[in-house]
């Protein structure tokens, strides 16, 4: 199944963390963060569960449904962060502050780097167990492989699908609460610059495993900050990464003509038994 | 409020609005069809639009003629679509992937190129738009004749279009080929039809058609170029193939139930109606979404769609 809605799935996510985070201020800051993880990872799961439950029950492409709550999504953060969520002492569209329990601490000193990445790495650590040493992981990785086999050997395969979804956006929430409780400590638009797009591009570079992903994910990471520093310094507007993105992958796929190539001298200078042995 | 709504000067405006919007998804759809009925799922489509929509409004800018502009966009997304169908057809690699290539790339490709050549300004640079021709005669009809008949060029070759594709793939010896290598492309390969090359013409006219699209939008109705302008239209138009069920008439007559729902959302926010307009804009995207719950499986895919084709 295809989970193009990573980035409505990380604005829910966020969405959750903060309005959790505004509405607990007096509790202790583990129990904020713990509170805030479970809602996001809901919040994200359910958003991408809706379009999984709809390809599940009536087939309707996730492709599509996912892509389309991805704008609902935004016009919904949009919609929020200027009316009941916006923050009465400011001008810009934003939430208020949250209470500094709920702010992820601070790892590296003068950097941004936050608790998030601790996050991210058990999250990696946490999907490479689900998928290859449980019964769930098992299922998923059957139905993506054959449905019909998964069905006859007795797994459900409408579950399945809906849970898959449902982790995979819960998982993309939690990014979305990261980078708000780390980063910005509040809401507001544009919590998610396209990340939801360019971790597909990191999913499949990974080859589908996290330590590929997570190897990728940091490469793109460099990427996006170089090309923040190429607009500040240079004036390139920073889309060049998503073009450096794209081109990537799409060389990626290239990458199956190379036994073409590669076999071709051998070809020609053959002569037709090699011809015939060819085809 | 309700008395103007039900008025029928609101409602001839409202779908006369709704035609012009519903144009560059009817015509990124046609070319869909095309793709999809020989088998070859392009979701690039979105990607493919934005280069149109950007090269129609370079060529029409930097030559003062927006004829120009339409063909510079047709040739970009014929060239952008060369690249998926490259891809999928001859290195047979999976369609989904290179669709989402397709897509980052003309996004970060358009985004670059705009930002490059114009900076970012408050002023963006603006061109001539097409005029709308009244047709003579038709164009008197009460109700009618201000919907269909007095809108721009571009929309009535998007409405020519819907015959000529349907033609094409129903009446000619091409579309019956391009059907076959959809359905099953064995049979066809057996029958002597050269699989790939019919899908490459599939693929590409779809690349055409869907930059003619992408032109609609910047040439044909806003007169400027935005990042990313599309917002999602290309994915509607998916949407507007499946509920069409991979017919012309079927993509005409859904392309026209999301440009009217589009169209009703504008005019509900100028009429005050007091819903956030944030609300009314995600309309279309909620409104593809029920109709893709409607249309309950996948009746009328091509049997092949998205499949590969090896040859044995």
């Amino acid at each position: 199944m295809w989970n193009i809605g990573g980035e409505g799935q990380l604005l829910m996510g966020a969405l959750a963390a903060s309005c959790v985070s505004l509405a607990v201020p007096g509790w202790p800051g583990w129990a904020i963060i713990v509170l805030v993880a479970l809602a996001a990872f809901v919040a994200g799961g359910a958003w991408a569960g809706i379009a999984g439950f709809l390809k599940a029950r009536l087939g309707a492409s996730e492709i599509i449904n996912t892509i389309m709550l991805n704008y609902v999504a935004i016009y919904l953060v949009n919609w929020l962060v200027r009316g009941p969520l916006k923050d009465p002492a400011s001008y810009v569209p934003q939430s208020p502050v949250f209470p500094a329990q709920a702010w992820l601490p601070q790892i590296l000193p003068q950097t941004r780097v936050h608790a998030g990445i601790v996050l991210a790495i058990l999250a990696a650590v946490a999907v490479y167990v689900l998928l290859w040493r449980t019964s769930l992981g098992f299922s998923v990785i059957a139905v993506g492989s054959n449905p019909k086999a998964a069905r006859a050997g007795g797994i459900s395969v409408a579950s399945t699908m809906v849970m898959a979804m449902f982790i995979s956006g819960g998982l993309a929430g939690l990014a979305g609460a990261g980078e708000v409780l780390g980063l910005y400590h509040r809401m507001l638009d544009g919590v998610s610059a396209g990340y939801g797009f360019s971790a597909m591009a990191v999913a499949i570079l990974g080859h589908l495993h996290p330590a590929g992903v997570s190897v990728f994910a940091f490469l793109f990471a460099a990427l996006r900050v170089g090309a923040d520093a190429m607009q500040r310094q240079l004036g390139v507007p920073a889309a060049v990464v998503r073009l450096i993105e794209g081109t990537v992958i799409i060389f990626l796929q290239g990458r199956h003509m190379l036994p073409a190539l590669l076999s071709r001298p051998r070809h020609r200078a053959g002569s037709s038994q090699t011809a015939a042995s060819e085809s | 409020m309700w008395e103007t709504i039900f008025s029928l000067s609101f409602l001839v405006g409202l779908l006369t609005a709704g035609v012009r919007i519903a144009t560059p998804l009817l015509v990124a759809a046609l070319g869909e069809i095309m793709s999809e009925k020989a088998g070859v799922l392009n979701i690039g489509i979105e990607g493919t639009m934005l280069a149109g929509s950007l090269a129609g409004f370079l060529g029409a800018y930097y030559s003062g003629n927006p004829w120009l502009g339409v063909l510079a966009g047709l040739l970009a997304g014929g060239f952008i679509s060369s690249i998926h169908a490259y891809l999928s057809i001859t290195l047979a690699t999976d369609q989904v992937v290179n669709g989402i290539a397709i897509n980052v790339f003309g996004w970060g490709l358009t985004s670059l190129l705009f930002g490059a050549l114009f900076g970012i300004s408050a002023n963006p640079p603006k061109i001539q738009t097409l005029e709308p021709i009244a047709i003579p005669f038709l164009s008197r009809i009460p109700i009618l004749g201000p919907i269909l008949f007095q809108q721009s060029p571009l929309v009535y070759i998007a409405l020519l279009l819907v015959p000529l594709v349907g033609v094409a793939l129903f009446k000619t010896d091409l579309g019956l080929s391009l059907r076959a290598v959809g359905e099953q492309p064995a049979a066809a390969d057996t029958a002597g039809i050269s699989v790939p090359l019919v899908r490459y013409i599939a693929v590409i006219t779809g690349g055409l058609l869907a930059g003619l699209g992408g032109v609609f939008l910047s040439v044909g109705q806003l007169g400027m170029f935005t990042d990313n302008m599309t917002a999602g239209r290309g994915f509607i138009a998916l949407a507007v193939v499946i509920f069409g069920r991979w017919n012309p008439v079927g993509a005409l007559l859904a392309s026209l139930l999301f440009g009217v729902a589009y169209a009703l959302q504008l005019s509900l926010q100028a009429l005050g109606f007091h819903v956030p307009h944030q609300f009314l804009l995600m309309l279309p995207y909620v409104l593809t979404m029920v109709a893709l719950a409607g249309a309950v499986g996948r009746r009328g895919a091509p049997a092949s769609l998205a499949i590969p084709y090896r040859k044995a």
